[in-house]
């Protein structure tokens, strides 16, 4: 694959052909102390210099010391949101339904997708995406938003030149090096003190986008650097989700453990809200005061929701361990089954974001040495 | 009523691999008898002499109401055992048996295979056995009967409205 | 993933709060036994109900609802002339081919008699497909008998109707009892039989407990699973079992497939 150098300049302008080509451009943006995803249009709106620090039920954003006398765009990381919040959006009107003189009707949702570019996909965000791409398009059924909004994507990945201490993208295949699924990939390069992106095109959009911007070749030193920043970013991953999870999983359905979880977790869901492949949504309907016009909303539902497992009758899963036991099941058991994947990619939203701290790498492991 | 020949009761599955020499010894307590539709074969509150094994037809267990219609509680048909009351003290009849059509049963005088049981405490031990496996297999019906599964289940689930 | 609106023909009053809806769907609405629909109230929401027509019928699609959330009790309140919105059918139905030649026991708790009538109208139509076909019914109580002439109907038509309710009421001639002490041996040979079983999860259990005592190899039971769907096609994560989507893989299961999940608690 071709690969080529532009410098920040250089980045901006590759902003500004995608603005020009009527995408809208989201990408990472520090709002409320933490970095979120936004619609941007200028370099200079990126996280410059922070880094995102996170811990077991922490976040902290941090001014970090410059690399090599710059301050890299790109070395924060993943915050709390995903692109699933744009995918796969936590409400979306499915249809509207209409009763007129003793007559039903119902009209399909406007399929106008946006036309959105994504800036600065991570290797898990970009597995997540792949994965989501099965769930929600990959079957008998697609979701027709989904892949509507799917196909007018354009990506520009990132690899990650340094990984948080709740990173484990690298035990599960899916990172930190971005591999495929992306239109451009970008990796930040400071080496010399110079700063600059390399860059590779993986679809003819991206390679078309790619041409029009000021580039040059890339020197041997800058590919050593590419290399070299991937491989500390993987050696640097402290985590990791131990191997053959999904059979200790397996064998474990019914575990002590489970009941000590469900006595910690506090059925917030926070997990799920900020998982990048957590797809569970339920319907509900929005009615009129008039009693003519009715809407069927699809709105994003967690697990950990009593109302989940809810059959006529009652709840399936009264307890919070029960229902930690479905998250948890799912992503690293089930979801292979049901999916042909994994559905987790190891980007650690989960354990920073639970405010109890709960690891799932670590219930993993306690599972299995309890068993062994 | 006629008496019962021990290789009839052989071909029982209450007897089951039971030896021959033991079914001298009950033999003698078993009468077949016919019991027209409408009839008891046993009655609430007698003293329970009787245990009936149903050959063919269908009885109802009964509970005798005053002044109401009596509740059947349970219908059994053939080769069901009816009659467990006279195991234990006081020994009185629970329920009243009728013949929901004609009936043909095998009916042991208790006191008669009570006899019989302990004389022969391994034969005493072996019918337990089974007269147990009966009595559990109907509490478990029973068991099953009450949860109402087909009714409203919420209103018998013990856990809704727990908390998240 | 929009519903067709579909007109209510005929609303049948099969007991207290529960209703079979006769829906005119023009043409032929194809469907397998023991697969569902999601049935959208206006203003409302949307249900899955199993289909409970005839298959071969032509012209209108059955289903029988019975009033327990707010979308079936909107349900069971519409009036024939009255639309309603109709997606499917949907997921995995009967595997009835299995029965060629052989017999066919199915059992049946409350209201999962209703999945169970399009095989037993395939059963009447083609009798000599099939060896002895053997219905084991249970329910609440005489008043709450699911389709009660057809029952008689079944009867005429070679087929053993066998019925139970847990309480009797005066007056009531039949069984009392558990269903699972309605089967009995030589009602159906046991080597031959494929075993259909639909009805509260409970009774299932126990019913291929009895099955099995009386030699239906496990392979050749199947049970129609209830779970929480909200989309029908596998999208909305809510009908899990374990591996399975029960919308998608299910509603009916062989009962090699559940059987270790259905022993896991809160699965």
């Amino acid at each position: 694959m071709e690969q080529l150098v532009i410098d920040v300049e250089g980045l901006q302008q590759l902003l500004d052909r995608l603005v020009q080509q009527v995408y809208e451009v989201i990408g990472p943006r520090v709002r409320h102390g933490v970095v979120t995803l936004a619609p941007l249009r200028s370099v200079s709106e990126l996280p410059a210099g922070l880094v995102e620090v996170q811990a077991p039920g922490s976040y902290r954003l941090e001014p970090m010391e410059t690399r090599e006398g710059v301050r890299p765009l790109f070395v924060h990381r993943v915050g709390p949101e995903s692109w699933r919040h744009f995918l796969h959006p936590p409400a979306e009107l499915l249809w509207c339904a209409e009763r007129k003189d003793g007559h039903l009707r119902i009209h399909p949702r406007a399929a106008e997708a946006p036309r959105r570019a994504f800036l600065g996909v991570r290797a898990c965000d970009l597995a997540a995406i792949a994965i989501q791409d099965r769930v929600l398009a990959g079957g008998a059924h697609a979701d027709a938003g989904y892949l509507a909004r799917r196909n007018r994507l354009f990506i520009v990945a990132v690899n990650c030149t340094s990984a948080a201490d709740t990173c484990f993208c690298h035990s599960m295949g899916c990172g930190p090096e971005v591999k495929e699924g992306f239109d451009l990939l970008l990796t930040e390069l400071t080496g010399g003190g110079e700063h600059r992106f390399l860059v590779e095109a993986g679809s003819d959009a991206g390679a078309n986008l790619l041409r029009m911007l000021p580039s040059r070749l890339p020197e041997r030193g800058e590919l050593e650097e590419r290399r070299r920043r991937l491989r500390q970013t993987a050696e640097g991953m402290k985590r990791s989700l131990p191997p053959g999870a999904a059979s200790v999983l397996a064998r474990n359905l019914e575990h002590p453990r489970w009941q000590a979880l469900g006595e910690r977790c506090l059925a917030c869901g926070n997990c799920t809200s900020v998982c990048p492949t957590c797809f569970c949504s339920r319907m509900a309907e929005k009615t009129g005061l008039d009693g003519t016009r009715a809407e069927h909303w699809r709105y994003q539902d967690s697990c950990f929701n009593a109302a989940h497992s809810y059959i006529h009758g009652g709840v399936l899963r009264h307890e919070r361990g029960s229902r930690y036991r479905q998250w948890l099941t799912h992503k690293l058991l089930h979801w292979q089954a049901q999916f042909g994947t994994p559905g987790c990619t190891g980007c650690g939203r989960c354990i920073a974001w639970c405010p109890v701290g709960i690891d799932l790498t670590e219930e993993v492991r306690m599972l299995g040495e309890v068993a062994a | 009523m006629t008496q019962v020949a021990t290789p009839e009761l052989a071909e029982l599955e209450l007897f089951r691999g039971v030896t021959a020499e033991r079914l001298e010894a009950v033999a003698p307590c078993a009468r077949r008898e016919r019991h027209e539709a409408g009839r008891l074969l046993l009655r609430q509150g007698d003293e329970a002499a009787s245990l009936h094994l149903l050959c063919s037809g269908s009885v109802s267990l009964e509970l005798v109401v005053p002044g109401r219609a009596p509740l059947v509680l349970e219908t059994l048909g053939p080769g069901e055992l009816v009659g467990a009351s006279w195991l234990l003290p006081p020994a009185r009849v629970h329920f009243d048996v009728r013949a929901r059509e004609a009936v043909e049963s095998l009916r042991f005088d208790t006191g008669c295979l009570q006899r019989a049981m302990e004389a022969d405490p391994g034969l005493g031990y072996l019918f337990c056995r089974r007269f147990m496996a009966v009595v559990v297999r109907r509490l478990q019906a029973a068991r099953v009967q009450l949860m109402d599964l087909y009714g409203h289940p919420e209103l018998f689930d013990p856990q809704r409205g727990r908390g998240r | 993933m929009v519903p067709r609106v579909l007109r209510v023909r005929e609303c049948i009053e099969e007991m207290e709060g529960v209703v079979t809806l006769v829906l005119e769907a023009p043409g032929h609405f194809a469907f397998e036994p023991g697969q569902f629909n999601m049935l959208y109230a206006f203003g409302a929401g949307e249900v899955p109900i199993s289909i409970t027509g005839d298959p071969t019928e032509s012209g209108v699609v059955r289903h029988t609802v019975r009033s327990v959330g707010q979308v079936s009790h909107a349900l069971t309140r519409l009036r024939p002339g009255m639309e309603l919105g109709v997606r499917g059918p949907f997921g995995r139905g009967w595997p009835l081919e299995r029965a060629e030649g052989g017999d066919l026991v199915l059992a049946a708790g409350g209201l999962g008699l209703a999945p169970l009538r399009p095989v037993l109208r395939q059963a009447m139509a083609q009798r000599s497909r099939f060896g002895r076909v053997v219905l084991y019914y249970g329910t609440r109580s005489p008043e709450t008998l699911l389709y009660r002439e057809e029952l008689a109907q079944w009867q005429g038509a070679d087929i053993e109707v066998q019925v139970t309710v847990d309480r009797a009421t005066p007056g009531w001639q039949g069984h009392v009892g558990v269903v699972t002490d309605l089967m009995q041996p030589g009602h159906f040979d046991p080597g031959s039989a494929l075993a259909l079983l639909c009805g509260p999860e409970v009774m299932m259990r126990f019913s291929a407990l009895r099955l099995q005592e009386l030699g239906v190899a496990t392979g050749c039971i199947h049970l129609s699973m209830e779970r929480n769907m909200h989309c029908g096609v596998g999208l909305c994560g809510h009908c899990q079992f374990g591996p399975k989507l029960v919308c998608q893989d299910g509603p009916v299961f062989p009962l090699e497939e559940v059987e270790p999940l259905m022993k896991i608690r809160e699965l």
